[in-house]
């Protein structure tokens, strides 16, 4: 970059009306070894300037890996517990099914789910699987991909 | 705690904070730029401040701090005293030559008014966005820009001085 460019920069800088990305032009231009000379009394500056926001870098990597490190573990959804967990939601749901239009002669409504063979009526259970069954089988390979993949991203970003 | 949780926690009370702080510190321009400094030093603990049941009854307590300080404190020139301890224009103090200019620029920055030093680390370090700066301390952009001139034109005249006396001693 020119040395005029620069000069006029600096003025704007100084008046602190430079944009971020200007002032990542001076930063860059200050970074390298072949400074004008009228200009090396502000390599200081950008060079403080430089070393401290390297240290802010490392710092929020830091935090991001320690995040990482105490992240919950994302559970790898193998193909087959995915079928599986498929399998249970229709069993579910045909349970349901039969279950609501079989009991045409009972004057209530009553809802049941079947867990390993055992006959569950209470709501708060039949919630319950009926969620845990709808989350495992939400967590497709893609997405456990797509999570890694976003992660790998922010690393990038600094 | 979200910048716009914070405006509507903490900044909603400037008028009440800064009629506290015009009646210790008995000045305008020091009442606001104390201000300012109580928003930053919030900003800074936001995720704490999140947490508490009265962030507006914690910024009443930052602010008496701060304007407390204030009384006590002397001018805060930056004094070459204060960069180079045992520095004298007659003697000069040789181990200051060890001292890299990086070195001397953060030291510089150190001892800049608390305001403008937060403002300049905010912007030049941060990346802080001038409006976001001006949210954050409660002002109009104007004063925003107006401490970040000023804080960068203090480090560049003390640097220029000092380095220009060190090299004509050499």
């Amino acid at each position: 970059m020119k040395t005029n460019n620069i000069k006029q920069l600096l003025d704007k800088y100084f008046e602190g009306q430079t944009s971020l990305q200007e002032e990542r032009c001076l930063r860059n231009y200050f970074r390298q070894d072949n400074v004008d000379k009228s200009l090396t009394e502000f390599k200081p500056m950008f060079d403080f300037l430089n070393e401290e926001r390297k240290i802010a870098m490392i710092e929020v990597n830091e935090t991001i890996i320690s995040k990482q490190i105490n992240r919950p573990k994302i559970k790898k959804i193998r193909f087959s517990r995915i079928c599986i967990g498929t399998a249970a939601t229709v069993m579910l749901c045909l349970g349901v099914k039969f279950t609501f239009f079989n009991q045409q002669k009972e004057t209530s409504v009553q809802s049941i789910v079947y867990v390993d063979g055992k006959k569950f009526t209470d709501l708060k259970t039949i919630r319950l699987q009926t969620l845990n069954t709808l989350e495992v089988i939400s967590e497709s390979e893609d997405d456990v991909i797509a999570t890694q993949i976003d992660i790998l991203n922010s690393f990038n970003d600094f | 705690m979200t910048l716009e949780q914070f405006k509507s926690d903490v900044i909603s009370q400037r008028q009440k904070l800064l009629a506290v702080a015009w009646k210790m510190l008995a000045n305008e321009a020091d009442a606001e730029d104390a201000i300012q400094e109580v928003f930053l030093r919030l900003w800074s603990i936001r995720e704490q401040l999140g947490t508490m049941s009265n962030p507006g009854g914690f910024a009443m307590q930052t602010t008496k701090n701060i304007c407390i300080d204030k009384l006590r404190v002397q001018k805060t020139t930056v004094n070459v005293e204060d960069v180079f301890p045992g520095f004298d224009e007659k003697t000069p103090y040789h181990e200051t030559e060890k001292l890299d200019s990086v070195s001397l620029v953060r030291k510089i920055i150190n001892t800049l008014p608390e305001l403008q030093r937060k403002i300049i680390l905010m912007r030049d370090v941060e990346g802080y966005e001038l409006q976001e700066i001006a949210d954050i301390t409660g002002s109009q952009i104007n004063a925003a820009t107006m401490n970040l001139s000023r804080a960068r034109k203090k480090v560049r005249e003390e640097y220029i001085r000092i380095n220009t006396y060190y090299k004509m001693e050499q």
